[in-house]
């Protein structure tokens, strides 16, 4: 298919600003929030609240820790009017956004559980006790039956989580998919979990006709997210580099890398991107280091992989495979996935990864039978 | 239809036409030689030409006592019905319509004069005029019409075909011969008028040496007047038995019209006097149809001393034929006498008769007396006669006559010059009473493959028959023992026993564009002895058009160019591509060639003129088919190349923007436009035009409005250079504006049924979507699945029209079913749309798909 061109979302040149600093991108003032009234409420149906502040501009949106509330309400510059989105109990930060500014505050709203929330509760419960059933089915319920759609999806997203701790992807893919109910608002387009759940099932699993909607869906994950969460762009960044799209990926890489610089999966992801360009000092600074995360792990063994280096491959892996044994599977579908874009070189490593750390399975087989077909292709 | 149409059959003998014409192509350079002919892509032609009023004329009919008029429809058209209605005119212009009648295509409807006058004009009995025959159809070749005007009670009867005006033609004269065969025999000679304007007339005899009587005759608008021959020789002193005729119009020559016949009711005999028609601007180019430089007349049926017994003449009759042929100038003519002679059982031709006829001379030739055994054989009963000279046409005139002594018994052969493609005959009659002989000749001289057809059942079943004819040949068909003896056709097909008329055509399989074929017919009656010859109609084409005016070819690019004309005989429009090969011509070959065939190639950037000429059969006013040289012409325009490489997003996102890359090459100004035909809107840069000129290869922005489409590419971005579009390929591009919402709506799902278990599954749901844009993401996964299936991949696809809003999304999953029960177990799959503003949705859910085992596999299920 013919690459496209595409109006990006006015989200992605927003400007970030944070309402206790003073850096201001705009003549006009900026927003500062003093308080909310109440700062606390159940979790839902919502709870309508009033913003104290100054600088609020007509058009501002607000979220909850990511999640666009169900309304606002603009009074006057000084006093906007929400009602607060489904949040999982806990604090949240409160964000603003204005055109292309977004605004962060420490003020926060305190989200206390409903009734749905002690099932919701229940069924993670029983998903950490092994009987993920019965977990399912609760939260099935909730999915099926509560008035509230935020729920609703949130009761798809937790059943996304634990299909996928169970490596159930087909049916983890189908839950992440589900979140996004038209009813549920806006809230849950912008929830960068929800956005990056769905985005990583379709960079993995559908064979897709068009090579460029996992790196959409992982974009909006990020440009949607106004609490800036480097998670998504870290998977934006691993999704392009594989892609081939290096330049895009070392741009993000470099961007969570300043906001996190000794996580070791950004750091593996470096070192992944840059040897894809061609470079190796990246992944040499990486061989005396003792990497215990998988994700790092597995980014390694596919960066040794790439170079040749096929015994510290084999060992990154190995590790990888002692700490999250289902990265195999997953190594397998991205594999399966670029063999079938014709990226040969990135899907070989991935196929080679999943035989490597889980020799016996039958997605091994499937993933040595995959490269038997490639070589041999590749040789014709 | 389960023949080869017409139209097939004429192009289908396309290089036998090219190599006949090759002769009169121009004396220019042609740019290439033959190689093989290509496979040309013709554009659809123009409409044929709409229907519109015509009118012919009959120009005699009688109700008086002791004559019957009957008139003989015959609808040429191919699936159109023909409404005629007859308007009788007396001799002072006076027009009275009769019913209006409906002929079936291909069939012949008959209407007696006396019977439709009966009751609606009954002041028109015992009176005479002519008939004016008006209908609606493309061309007025579509009807073909006879007065049969009969003796009641005698062996008389005049065929008298119909005939258009020329209102154009100013300028003429009809020429013929008078003959007095016995004492007694009447004559008269009509004059009509066919037009609205007084004619003025010179009437002119002249008897066989040349000495002139000369009587001016007005006739009124639409009028007629009758004359006798006899009396006005008489009166003038003419000497002899035979002589000329001549008729003049100062003006409107196209408007007049003669009839010339005798009949002597005692003896129960009757001749039609053929007239000709003398156009002094003729050129023998048109009328010398087959190459001979020389203009070439023939009778086709000259029945000879010893009558042909089908004709049912008394036993012992002798004819006496006899040829009368005149000069109608002030010149000196030689011309040549030819015969083709038949018996019974064997054909020959006869060594040439030269004659030397001085100025306005007329010569009888006694053919009876040429029967001596040396130039024609005692025993022969028929010769088609050829009469050729280095005259202009219809400077000589013929008339041919075989009569037994009493005058009783004998026929009647025309002469005519016309050789056709195609002949529509008019109607053939057999029953214990009439008989027909149909003949047509190659008056070529190269062998030619002749289709004879019979119509019958209202023109709706066929009869057919096909001889290859050596040059001069006849093929000779009594229709009475095609019936009686059951002779099948090509076909098998037999003519029904009890068939008693209908109609017939002829058509040259081997010359498409100028036939070699003449054509005659004779029909006997019994009842009275007497046989009466008819004549069909030749097909010719309208004029040619060159398939592309104007021509644009693209620089360094190939283009085809054509032929077409309109045939309306059979109401079709005919690509004669194949009679102007090897004629085309390039004004300007720095700018554009043409080759043998039309294909063009262009050289460099410019404008010239292409055109080929070639002769080509026509129709004129007056039912003749000259073939006309003709040479159509049209600019060429050779263009830059302008391909528009990519537009990109398409659809566009409202108020969004598009770049598209158009390639020019070579650089020249290009006019660049976006045209909408339905909702969308689109401009150029941010400047509100929808025109844009571009001098070389650039890339444009393209701004989409504010309001989408209706699904379909209704915006197209397109090229022209000098006003006329681009010609390549991809010169332009059809976009769409979108809101990118991606609504998609659930149409359809596949793959529920039964498996051979364990097998390799693939489902799929349909959704109609709306407002697509590339922008918009799509993805599928299975859900509501069990553990008896295990999914190997999801494709979302989308298709349509390039640039489309409406596409089909299909979201198709694979997957393996390895149940180890009997059990129906469920599946389906989930679509999730991202549109273009970056809202997900999942409501997408297709339907049930139903998986089970059948009794092909484990577990095996019934």
């Amino acid at each position: 298919m013919q690459k496209r061109n595409y109006r990006k979302p006015l989200l992605f040149c927003a400007l970030l600003i944070s309402s206790d600093g003073k850096a201001a991108a705009q003549d006009r003032e900026t927003p500062e929030f003093h308080a909310l009234v109440p700062d606390v409420g159940v979790t839902s149906p919502g709870n309508r609240v009033t913003v104290r502040g100054v600088g609020f501009p007509s058009d501002a949106v607000l979220y909850l820790g990511g999640f666009q509330v169900r309304q606002t309400t603009f009074i006057d510059s000084t006093t906007l009017e929400i009602v607060t989105p489904y949040l999982r109990p806990g604090s949240y930060k409160l964000q603003l956004r204005s055109g292309q500014t977004t605004v962060t505050s420490k003020v926060t709203f305190k989200s206390l559980p409903s009734e749905t929330d002690s099932a919701i509760d229940k069924a993670l419960a029983l998903a950490s006790q092994g009987n993920v059933s019965a977990a399912i089915a609760v939260l099935t319920d909730v999915a099926k039956n509560n008035v509230d759609p935020q729920v609703r999806s949130a009761a798809h997203y937790q059943m996304a989580q634990i299909y996928f701790q169970q490596g159930d992807w087909w049916r983890w893919a189908g839950e992440s998919g589900a979140v996004f109910e038209p009813e549920s608002g806006a809230a849950v387009q912008t929830s960068w979990e929800y956005r990056l759940s769905y985005a990583r099932s379709v960079y993995l699993l559908p064979i897709e006709s068009d090579p460029e909607t996992p790196v959409r869906l992982v974009s909006w994950a990020v440009e949607y997210d106004v609490t800036r969460n480097p998670e998504p762009m870290f998977y934006r960044s691993l999704i392009n580099a594989r892609y081939g799209n290096l330049d895009k990926a070392e741009m993000d890489s470099k961007f969570i890398l300043t906001t996190d610089p000794d996580n070791p999966s950004y750091r593996a992801l470096a070192a992944y991107i840059a040897t894809l360009s061609g470079h190796r000092m990246d992944l040499n600074h990486l061989y005396n280091e003792s990497v215990t995360d998988p994700r790092a792990l597995t980014l390694l063994g596919e960066a040794a992989f790439l170079t040749g280096d096929i015994g510290s491959a084999q060992r990154w892996w190995a590790l990888a495979s002692k700490q999250y044994p289902l990265g195999a599977s997953l190594a397998y579908w991205a594999g399966k996935k670029h063999l079938a874009r014709g990226q040969q070189r990135v899907a070989t490593s991935l196929l080679t990864e999943c035989t490597a750390m889980e020799p016996t399975s039958k997605e091994a087989k499937d993933a040595q039978a995959l490269l038997a077909t490639s070589r041999a292709s590749h040789i014709q | 239809m389960n023949f080869l149409s017409p139209r097939l059959l004429r192009s289908f003998f396309i290089l036998f036409a090219s190599q006949i014409l090759t002769p009169l192509a121009p004396q220019f350079a042609h740019a290439q030689s033959q190689s093989s002919p290509p496979a040309h892509k013709a554009p659809p032609p123009r409409s044929l030409a709409a229907a519109t009023d015509q009118q012919q004329f009959l120009s005699y009919w009688t109700t008086e006592t002791g004559w019957r008029t009957e008139l003989q429809l015959r609808n040429n058209q191919v699936g159109h019905i023909l409404t005629v209605t007859p308007v009788l005119r007396t001799a002072d212009g006076a027009e009275t319509p009769l019913f209006p009648i409906v002929v079936q295509p291909q069939e012949v409807k008959t209407v007696d004069v006396a019977t439709a006058v009966g009751s609606s004009a009954p002041q028109l009995i015992g009176t005479y005029g002519s008939v004016a025959l008006r209908y609606s159809a493309p061309s007025q070749i579509n009807l073909y019409a006879v007065s049969m005007v009969m003796g009641v009670g005698h062996s008389i009867a005049f065929h008298i075909d119909a005939t258009g005006e020329d209102q154009t033609e100013n300028v003429g004269s009809r020429e013929g011969i008078w003959w007095l065969p016995n004492g007694t025999a009447n004559d008269y000679l009509v004059l009509l008028n066919q037009g609205q304007n007084p004619l003025q007339l010179i009437l002119s005899l002249f008897d066989a040496s040349g000495k002139a009587y000369v009587q001016n005759i007005t006739l009124p608008p639409r009028g007629m007047n009758r004359v006798s021959v006899r009396q006005i020789v008489s009166a003038a002193k003419l000497s002899g038995s035979y002589g000329g005729i001549k008729v003049s119009a100062v003006h409107h020559a196209g408007s007049l019209d003669t009839l010339h016949v005798l009949f002597d009711q005692d003896a129960g005999f009757f001749a039609v006097m053929k007239m000709f028609f003398y156009d002094p601007r003729a050129q023998l180019q048109e009328r010398d149809y087959a190459g001979t430089g020389q203009w070439t007349i023939r009778a086709p049926m000259l029945a000879l001393s010893s009558p042909d017994p089908a004709l049912a003449f008394p036993v012992g009759t002798l004819l006496q034929p006899e040829l009368f042929v005149r000069n109608t100038t002030s010149k000196p003519i030689d011309a040549l006498l030819s015969f083709n002679w038949r018996t019974d059982t064997t054909t020959g031709n006869s060594p040439g008769h030269t004659l030397h006829l001085i100025p306005y001379e007329t010569r009888r030739i006694d053919v009876a007396a040429l029967q001596d055994g040396k130039t024609l054989p005692q025993k022969a009963q028929w010769a088609s006669v050829t009469m050729a000279t280095t005259a202009l046409p219809d400077e000589v005139v013929a008339v041919a006559a075989s009569y037994d002594q009493s005058l009783h018994y004998g026929a009647q052969t025309p002469f005519s010059d016309q050789l056709a493609v195609q002949w529509e005959g008019g109607q053939w009659q057999y029953d214990p009473q009439h008989d027909s002989i149909i003949t047509a000749g190659n008056g070529s001289s190269k062998p030619t493959q002749v289709a004879f057809t019979i119509f019958y059942n209202e023109g709706a079943t066929k009869y057919e028959l096909d001889q290859t004819l050596q040059p001069g040949e006849q093929m000779w068909m009594d229709i009475g023992k095609l019936i009686r003896e059951g002779v099948p056709d090509k076909n098998g097909n037999t003519l029904p026993a009890n068939l008693t008329s209908g109609s017939y055509d002829f058509r040259d399989l081997s010359n498409n564009r100028v036939g070699t074929l003449f054509e005659g017919k004779v029909i006997y009656d019994k009842t009275y002895g007497h046989v009466t010859y008819g004549c069909a109609a030749c097909c010719g084409w309208g004029i040619p058009y060159l398939w592309y005016d104007p021509l644009s070819v693209i620089i360094t690019a190939l283009q085809d160019d054509g032929v077409y004309a309109d045939y309306p005989c059979e109401s079709e429009v005919d690509d004669v591509s194949n009679t102007f090969y090897n004629t085309w011509v390039s004004e300007a070959t720095s700018v554009a060639t043409v080759n043998y065939y039309g294909t063009h190639t262009g050289v460099s950037v410019g404008s010239t003129t292409s055109y080929c000429s070639a002769l080509l059969t026509s129709n004129d006013a007056h039912e003749r088919c000259p073939a006309l040289a003709r040479k159509p012409t049209a600019p060429v325009n050779t263009t830059p190349k302008v391909t528009i490489d990519s537009l990109a997003p398409n659809p566009i996102p409202q108020s969004g923007t598009a770049t598209a890359h158009v390639t020019v090459d070579p650089a020249a100004n290009i006019e660049l436009s976006i045209s909408s035909g339905g909702t969308g809107t689109a401009t150029f840069g941010t400047g509100g035009n929808t025109t844009l000129q571009i001098t070389e290869t650039t890339a444009v922005t393209v701004t989409a409005g504010n309001l989408s489409s209706n699904g379909s590419p209704d915006l197209t971005l397109s090229s022209s250079y000098n006003g006329a579009a681009v010609p390549n390929a991809f010169s332009s591009a059809q976009f769409s504006v979108t809101t990118g919402a991606c609504t998609a709506t659930y149409a359809s799902s596949t793959g529920s049924g039964l498996y051979a278990c364990p097998s390799n599954v693939q489902i799929s749901d349909k959704y109609n979507l709306q407002q697509y844009c590339g922008a918009c993401s799509f993805s599928c996964v299975p859900i509501s699945f069990d553990s008896t299936f295990t999914p190997s991949g999801c494709t979302p696809t989308t298709g349509s029209i390039q640039g489309a809003g409406n596409q089909v999304l299909t979201a198709t999953e694979t997957g393996r079913f390895a149940p180890s029960d009997c059990s129906l177990h469920g599946l389906q799959i989930q679509t999730t749309v991202t549109n273009a503003q970056g809202t997900t949705t999942t409501k997408y859910v297709g339907g049930n798909i139903g998986l089970q085992c059948n009794a092909n596999g484990s577990p095996v299920c019934n």
